[in-house]
């Protein structure tokens, strides 16, 4: 199912039109000599249909760095951006609104509402802003996430995997610029990782989503365009183009620095 | 394990702060009511020594029963000339001829001085110039009254009516009207204010002529020549004095006496008050329960380590129980220093209607203190027992699982045990308000509670089908009403008990509202089927008491071409068949076309004066027919037997079940005022053609009103709502606390749900529409606990008005558009309970929500 881009033609369309961009990104927590530097004046874009990994151990900032992207955080200096929007100059609303419109999330875990039933959740963004599902795209998404038969379930009655597809199909709904993963694979057996980051390289490739996940597994990086590996709140490699074993290399070399 | 206990409470001492208020509020409402009473005890107490500190015996009438009094004089009158003879008993330094009776100060604007209708008596005295036997104390520059036209008056009166020395003042009494000339200001005692009552004084002469019988007086007060012993002397002048039904007792035991009436009355006043302390504190039980219940629920992993680590149930059963100890001792600790606080502003509050209370300074005893605490501990300790029990049932292994506090379904099983309970209370509420025992409320209160229990158990099934059914119009709306309801439905057990104490104060302000609609619509029914007056005349004074309408006022409206029938009724207190009970007596030919009281035997205008008047139902209880003998005793002048020459079915419009002729009432009643006028008018005459007559006749008598049949509907109604606005102030407490258990369990289920809000919040759910749904589930776990309490409300209020049914309380009527409102406003209530909460939810940290573990 994989399709390899060729490393010009990414590098082209990031070029184009950044789906996200983060410049000079400085995120402190704390004060003091307690002052964390979680960002150290980051830059990086995010082209639009291209599938990005974050990579990089504890610590690293790569969760800050989506969290920042993603609205959730604010920098303490430096822009974010979704599209042309500076999320620094967004209200909570705005910030709410755009989540809500232009961004998709699947979390590691409690990704969905445990009152609500997986179909309820899938359109929770759409019925939050008073919309209507378009009948076809929602028919469509749950059947390629093997979902259809499951809409009238609660998530405690969901497998993991079938839990994170729910949240999938809800972080497409709404056809979003961006779609932010944090460890989408992180609670999940093999098989159902593989199908589920199969799954969101098929809307990458079909749909032409544009994914920014954070993973600390080369495997699920391996599915990405790109890889950014950080340390100390700084990109510090990227790879294109990955496999497994090259985001493993990579792994042990910036171990090795 | 003391220490991990408090450690436990510090830890969650946000979570327990409501819990503890809750408990507070319940105990400072009981420890205010003791504090209150207890001070004014004390002050009556203060003030009764403070009067007959120079009293060494009184001689007075002896009295065949004491009625429960209602501060009017129930004994006999004595020979004045007694005192002559007890003067020349050695020992006597002095006496004083005590006389008292009605006398009501008319202001300038000539409406009377003091409250109207509440009983606050309006005393008239004999004024003595024996200072140790003179309980008044003149203010400087005033002098005693002097001749028939000087009177002296009490200063919280003066105050009120603008009156000074040398002022002139209408005063009403038994004779007619008279004006005096004010020559001096008193007060009773040290106090210028004693409970709203009014003073009067005259000199011994006047007094005996318009409050008494002239040559008698109430009583002759002695006081003792240095040396002499009270208890010698009260010996001694029982030697000298050898009249039949006179007797001779100390100043002391007058002294309490008096204060023993007044402990009795303060103490019915006291048990009404904390009868509503206790539905407090019920209702605060249940926001115990269910905020243990959580808490519990959520510290499921923590205390699962605890037993992992080698605790034992029992231990975890310790710390729950141990942690509820310290919140409920600390909640009742603060809750009996608000009470200080309340009872501090009650007698402020009181003072300003003009009810003030002689002395100062509050009276804490240490039964305050300790009932207080105990109380209040004690409900926060058993409401947590069946928390902590659940709690010691963690198994260790709970640690290592992630399994959040997934909400058990309500199980048939469990709840069937529990249902006896609910059971066993519908019984005891039932022979509390039906049976024959002599303690009834106690049996009522303890079977409602029970009632409530079994219902709060039972509920949890009942959750899902209606929250579903309320949440409709809600999820019509918006997605946010949707996701409310949800939350509201998820944990059944959790809402239902969360609820439980909003239908606890529900159900009783509907069954108070039934009640009430009740007694006003069988108050109507008597008066279209039984009262054929058309202008009622009251004197606002109840049964027994010494206030009233001259006779001459009866005798005047008679001679108004107007009217056609008028008759005054007298009320007394007498004991007949062993039962203390208020009477009423009224001249039988003049009543007769006046009341339709359903003579089903006998002939009522021909009642003699040695004949009575009895009810059907008391007829076939004590086996009685026309010519049976009743004895009845009086207070003043012991028994006396009447033949039975009536027997009527009608005992609504009499109030009782005896009628006694007007003769009875004279040579018997210690008041010779009629407590109100019924009056007929001549055929072809309106009541407004009417009306100016008998106002020109009213006019020299200021209490009396005057009321049509229409106004005196009206007026009854007036004073069954008084009673009902009363019942809901003091019910407004439960209310309180009730959606303080709701902001609780909101509050609790929020911190709950952390993550699963700020994934909410994540997708793109507005600040706004978090705050919206929780509002949401506020409103239908508040719209779950109101239909709750309205439909046992339904059945108490049923229950009562049959119980009532004896009491004259003969029809039922369910006030529907009331009892929706009631209903509707305490669900709403739901949303200010949400004010807090959702506040918080909304400020919740998004990051903080999806990244904690």
């Amino acid at each position: 199912m994989k399709i390899t881009i060729p490393d010009e033609q990414v590098a082209a369309t990031v070029q184009a039109a950044p789906a996200a961009r983060i410049v000079d990104g400085v995120k402190i927590y704390g004060t003091g000599v307690t002052a964390v530097r979680a960002l150290d004046a980051i830059s990086a874009e995010f082209a639009v249909g291209v599938f990005a990994a974050i990579m990089g151990p504890s610590g690293s900032g790569k969760s800050t760095l989506l969290h920042c992207l993603a609205g959730l955080d604010r920098l303490t200096s430096g822009r974010a951006l979704i599209g042309n929007v500076d999320l620094g100059s967004l209200d909570d609303k705005a910030m709410t609104l755009l989540r809500r419109e232009r961004i998709g999330f699947v979390f590691q875990a409690f990704n969905l509402v445990p009152t609500l039933t997986a179909q309820e959740n899938v359109l929770l963004p759409l019925i939050l802003g008073g919309k209507k599902p378009e009948r076809a795209w929602l028919d469509e998404l749950v059947r390629s996430l093997g979902i259809a038969d499951r809409l009238e379930h609660r998530p405690a009655e969901l497998s993991g995997g079938q839990q994170q597809r729910v949240a999938t199909a809800r972080a497409l709904v709404t056809r979003p610029d961006l779609i932010f993963a944090d460890e989408p694979t992180g609670n999940l057996d093999s098989r159902s990782a593989t199908e589920l980051l199969t799954q969101i390289r098929r809307a990458v490739d079909e749909y032409r989503q544009t994914v920014v996940m954070v993973t600390h597994d080369p495997r699920a990086a391996a599915y990405a365009d790109r890889v950014l590996f950080l340390a100390d709140g700084r990109v510090v490699r990227e790879l294109l183009a990955p496999t497994a074993d090259l985001v493993l290399d990579a792994i042990r070399e910036l171990g090795t620095e | 394990m003391w220490r991990i206990t408090f450690e436990g409470v510090v830890a969650h001492r946000l979570r327990y702060t409501l819990t503890a208020l809750a408990v507070l509020l319940g105990v400072a409402f009981i420890a205010g009511t003791f504090v209150l009473t207890d001070t004014m005890n004390s002050a009556f107490n203060g003030l009764y020594t403070q009067i007959y500190q120079g009293t060494a015996a009184v001689v007075r009438a002896t009295q065949p029963f004491a009625p429960p009094t209602n501060f009017s004089n129930q004994r006999r009158l004595i020979d004045a000339s007694l005192a002559t003879t007890i003067e020349k008993v050695p020992g006597v330094r002095a006496v004083a001829l005590d006389i008292e009776g009605y006398a009501q100060l008319v202001g300038k604007d000539g409406k009377p001085i003091g409250t109207v209708g509440n009983g606050a008596p309006k005393l008239g005295a004999a004024w003595t110039d024996v200072t140790a036997l003179n309980p008044l104390r003149l203010l400087p520059g005033g002098q005693p009254p002097r001749g028939p036209g000087q009177v002296v008056i009490d200063k919280h009166s003066a105050d009120v009516g603008g009156f000074t020395v040398g002022d002139k003042v209408r005063v009403l009494t038994k004779t007619s009207p008279g004006t005096y000339t004010i020559t001096g200001i008193v007060t009773f005692g040290s106090a210028d204010n004693l409970l709203g009552a009014t003073i009067t004084a005259f000199d011994p002469a006047t007094a005996a002529e318009v409050l008494g019988v002239p040559g008698q007086v109430n009583s002759i007060n002695v006081e003792a020549a240095p040396g002499v012993s009270p208890d010698t002397l009260v010996t001694r002048i029982q030697n000298a004095i050898h009249a039949p039904g006179v007797e001779v007792v100390s100043g002391a035991s007058v002294t309490a006496e008096g204060e023993q009436t007044v402990h009795k009355d303060l103490s019915y006043v006291g048990d009404f008050l904390l009868a509503f302390g206790f539905i407090a504190l019920f209702v605060g039980a249940f926001v115990i329960f269910n905020t243990f219940g959580i808490v519990v629920a959520q510290r499921q992993r923590e205390l699962a380590l605890l037993r992992a680590v080698g605790a034992s149930r029992r231990q975890v059963l310790a710390t729950v129980l141990g942690e509820s100890l310290v919140v409920g001792l600390i909640a009742s600790a603060l809750g009996v220093l608000a009470g200080l606080g309340l009872a501090m502003v009650l007698r402020e509050g009181l003072a300003a209607l003009g009810v003030g209370l002689p002395g100062s300074g509050l009276v804490v005893s240490p039964r305050t203190v300790l009932f207080g605490l105990i109380v209040g501990t004690l409900v926060t300790v058993v409401s947590a027992i069946a928390p902590a029990r659940r709690a010691a049932t963690i198994p260790p292994v709970a640690a290592l699982q992630d399994a959040a506090a997934e909400p058990r379904n309500p199980s048939i099983r469990r709840s069937a045990r529990r249902l006896i309970v609910g059971a066993v209370g519908i019984v005891v509420l039932a022979i509390g308000l039906f049976g024959h025992t002599s303690n009834k409320a106690p049996l009522v209160g303890i079977g409602a509670a029970a009632v409530f229990i079994g219902v709060a158990v039972l509920s949890p099934f009942a959750v899902r089908p209606v929250c579903r059914a309320l949440g409709v119009p809600l999820a019509r709306n918006s997605t946010t009403g949707t996701l409310g309801q949800r939350s509201a439905m998820r944990n059944p057990s959790r809402t239902s008990s969360t609820a439980a104490a909003l239908m606890v104060s529900v159900a009783l302000v509907s069954m108070f509202t039934i009640m009430a609609s009740s007694m006003k619509a069988s108050a109507n029914a008597t008066i279209n089927s039984a009262l054929r007056a058309d202008f009622v005349i009251g004197s606002g004074t109840q049964a027994g008491g010494a206030s009233g309408l001259s006779p001459d006022l009866e005798r005047s409206l008679a001679a108004l071409p107007q009217v056609s029938s008028v008759a005054g009724i007298r009320s007394g207190i007498v004991k007949v068949f062993g039962a203390v009970t208020p009477v009423v007596a009224a001249d039988p030919a003049k009543a007769a076309p006046l009341f339709n009281i359903g003579v089903t035997q006998g002939n009522l205008p021909a009642m003699t004066p040695t004949g009575i008047g009895v009810s059907t139902q008391l007829a076939s209880s004590q086996h009685l027919r026309l010519g049976s003998t009743v004895a009845v005793t009086y207070p003043t002048t012991g028994t006396k037997d009447y033949t039975v020459q009536v027997i009527y079915s009608n005992r609504d419009i009499v109030g009782g079940d005896y009628v006694l002729p007007l003769a009875a009432a004279e040579a018997n009643f210690p008041s010779s005022l009629d407590i109100a006028i019924y009056l007929k008018l001549a055929p072809g005459v309106t009541t407004n053609a009417a009306r100016p007559a008998i106002n020109r006749v009213l006019a020299a008598y200021p209490n009396a009103t005057l009321q049509d049949q229409a106004q005196y509907k009206a007026s009854q109604a007036q004073s069954v709502n008084q009673l009902l606005n009363l019942m809901y102030g003091l019910l407004a407490l439960s209310v309180a606390i009730a959606l303080i258990g709701i902001a609780n369990t909101l509050a609790l289920s929020i911190y709950e749900r952390t993550r699963e809000l700020g994934l909410l919040r994540a997708v793109g759910m507005t600040r706004g529409q978090l705050r919206s749904s929780v509002r949401a589930e506020a409103l239908v776990i508040s719209a779950f606990g109101a239909l709750e309490g309205l439909l046992l409300g339904v059945l108490f209020g049923w229950a009562i008005v049959a119980a009532l049914r004896s009491a004259g309380v003969s029809q039922l009527v369910f006030p529907v558009p009331q009892l929706l409102v009631v209903t509707v406003l305490a669900a709403l209530a739901g949303l200010l309970a949400a004010i807090a909460p959702s506040r918080r939810a909304a400020r919740l940290n998004i990051l903080q929500a999806v990244t904690t573990e």
